[in-house]
């Protein structure tokens, strides 16, 4: 694929680096998981396939090969060679087809899967981009027009997979207009008790200061007591909260290791919804138990596992360039 | 400073957090050496990796592994128990030789006035003990190291330089570290090493571990 425009900036993702926090090495990775993944289903992909992610609209690539992509994640429209073209459905896209994520009519980050996934070198295991480390991806750094990234082999015939199409369920699933659930701690003795209640009860909005490493989020103060805590590991989805009682909710790209106290986590299952909001959105918390925790996470999984609509394939209807067969002549 | 007995918390729905104290301390950041040793060498089922801490040890899992979460607890337990009564496992004793002062150490006049001291004495209490390798963590590489002995300790720069050499050695506070790449930094820069402490496709890609021992070594021009 070659990158000719990579919109407000879009970098190369997988599952994220594993293993290597202790070493001071960020895991990276999709924020939102749950579109990647899809996305992946929906180009017949290995789970750990990399993908772009696009964040803000205006991207525009060539493909240097035939491709099957998918465009997941937030609301977009596409355009191939012009003509416009659903998300979330497979597209059989000829050598030298332009292809364009357009604007963003809801949400913030656009995941484009190529059956065969993204294929440049992989560091530590991984092929996420670290961004601070300047590790992984293309050259370890965000695209640039010009870059020319090699797909992979795609592991079935590609008109055979043209047109799936990400089933409803999962399309919606990103725009539930539901609180982010939390488990509490482990930093409670931290905290004043009126902390956790101001959590839940606030609304906060998601400040422009953010990205990959953490979104900042403003609103009322949360009390805390003044001491620091030791430098301790983190996790996406930890909620810190410095000094100024802003909390700042870790992502991908965060610090192995934070000094800030953690007056909650938000949980796996949440974290695609959180990433898909916008500076100036609204996010509210709700509390969870880890039983509940788990049980949001084995929905999910089944959602991913069930995302795909094979209906509308090309297997069922004859290959002529109409809309439903996501084929382009 | 040492917790009764070490808490183990949930960090959020994927990790499970290890606390021995809230100190700075080696004897503690021993034991936390001695826990990851061991849980590396008797993998539970879905065991990612685990991220020391000062006093800490945070232990992440995929849950996509058919054990429950008492099942995960019961098993830190288990790796506790025998840390209390294992020796600490070995440490190794890695030595960076730096160049200190001039271009190399902008700070070490800073250092040597704040302290009282002249240079060549900030030089010996910097290379005259083996630090402990706390943790890694703020960039790929960087390490923890301290005790920094008293006579030499500093503040931090009021305002980080954009950006510091790869290599240079730095102070804040009773901490002494290395940056093994160019970023900003806000220590006391006061040396500067040749060594690579961060090569990504080294194996392992970083020189230092947690739970290692640091002793710098003077090298003259």
């Amino acid at each position: 694929m070659l990158i000719l425009e990579p919109g407000l900036t879009s970098t190369i993702q997988d599952g994220g680096r594993h293993g290597s926090q202790a070493l001071g090495i960020t895991t990276a990775g999709a924020l939102d998981e749950f579109s990647r993944r899809c996305a992946n289903r929906l180009v017949g992909n290995p789970r750990e396939a990399a993908v772009l992610e696009i964040v803000g609209g205006g991207w525009a690539g060539e493909a240097e090969e035939n491709l099957l992509v998918v465009v997941t994640g937030a609301r977009v429209s596409i355009r191939v060679n012009g003509q416009t073209r659903p998300s979330g459905m497979a597209l059989f896209v000829r050598i030298g087809s332009r292809i364009e994520v357009g604007l963003i009519e809801r949400g913030r980050l656009a995941y484009l899967a190529a059956a065969g996934g993204f294929d440049t070198p992989p560091v530590l295991g991984s092929r996420s981009t670290d961004l601070q480390a300047g590790l992984g991806g293309y050259a370890g750094r965000a695209l640039r027009p010009g870059d020319r990234i090699p797909v992979g082999a795609s592991h079935a015939p590609m008109t055979a997979r043209a047109g799936a199409l990400l089933r409803p369920e999962a399309a919606s699933y990103l725009w539930q207009d539901a609180a982010l659930r939390v488990l509490s701690g482990p930093h409670t003795r931290f905290f004043r008790r009126e902390a956790w209640t101001q959590l839940l009860k606030s609304d906060y909005t998601v400040s422009p200061a953010s990205d990959r490493m953490a979104y900042r989020l403003s609103g009322e103060t949360i009390p805390r007591e003044t001491a620091e805590v030791l430098s301790a590991g983190t996790v996406a989805g930890a909620i810190q909260v410095p000094a100024d009682g802003q909390p700042i909710v870790l992502l991908a790209d965060r610090q192995t290791v934070g000094g800030y106290p953690i007056l909650g986590c938000v949980v796996q299952a949440d974290l695609p919804r959180l990433s898909q909001k916008l500076p100036g959105e609204i996010v509210r918390f709700a509390e969870t138990v880890p039983a509940a925790a788990f049980s949001a996470w084995v929905a999910v999984e089944r959602l991913i596992e069930e995302c795909v609509d094979q209906g509308v394939s090309s297997a069922r209807y004859p290959a002529s360039g109409a809309q439903g067969t996501g084929e382009i002549t | 400073m040492f917790f009764t007995s070490p808490h183990i918390l949930p960090l959020g729905d994927t990790a499970l957090l290890v606390e021995w104290g809230d100190a700075i301390d080696v004897a503690l950041n021993a034991r936390v050496h001695t826990l990851a040793h061991w849980l590396a060498a008797h993998p539970a089922a879905g065991f990612r990796e685990s991220v020391p801490g000062y006093a800490s040890l945070v232990v992440h899992f995929d849950l996509a592994a058919p054990v429950t979460w008492d099942a995960r607890r019961a098993w830190l337990e288990q790796g506790l128990a025998h840390a209390e009564s294992a020796q600490a496992a070995e440490s190794r004793l890695i030595e960076i030789p730096t160049r200190y002062g001039g271009e190399f150490g902008p700070d070490l006049a800073f250092v040597a006035e704040h302290n009282g001291l002249t240079e060549s004495q900030v030089v010996e209490f910097h290379t005259g003990t083996e630090y402990q390798v706390y943790m890694l963590g703020f960039a790929p590489g960087f390490a923890y190291l301290g005790p920094l002995p008293a006579e030499i300790a500093v503040p931090r720069l009021d305002t980080p330089r954009a950006r510091v050499p790869a290599g240079s050695v730095g102070l804040a506070g009773r901490q002494t570290g290395v940056y093994p790449a160019a970023t900003p930094g806000g220590w006391r820069l006061v040396g500067r090493t040749g060594l690579r402490l961060f090569d990504p496709s080294a194996a392992p890609p970083t020189l230092l571990r947690a739970g290692d021992r640091v002793r710098f070594v003077r090298v003259e021009d």
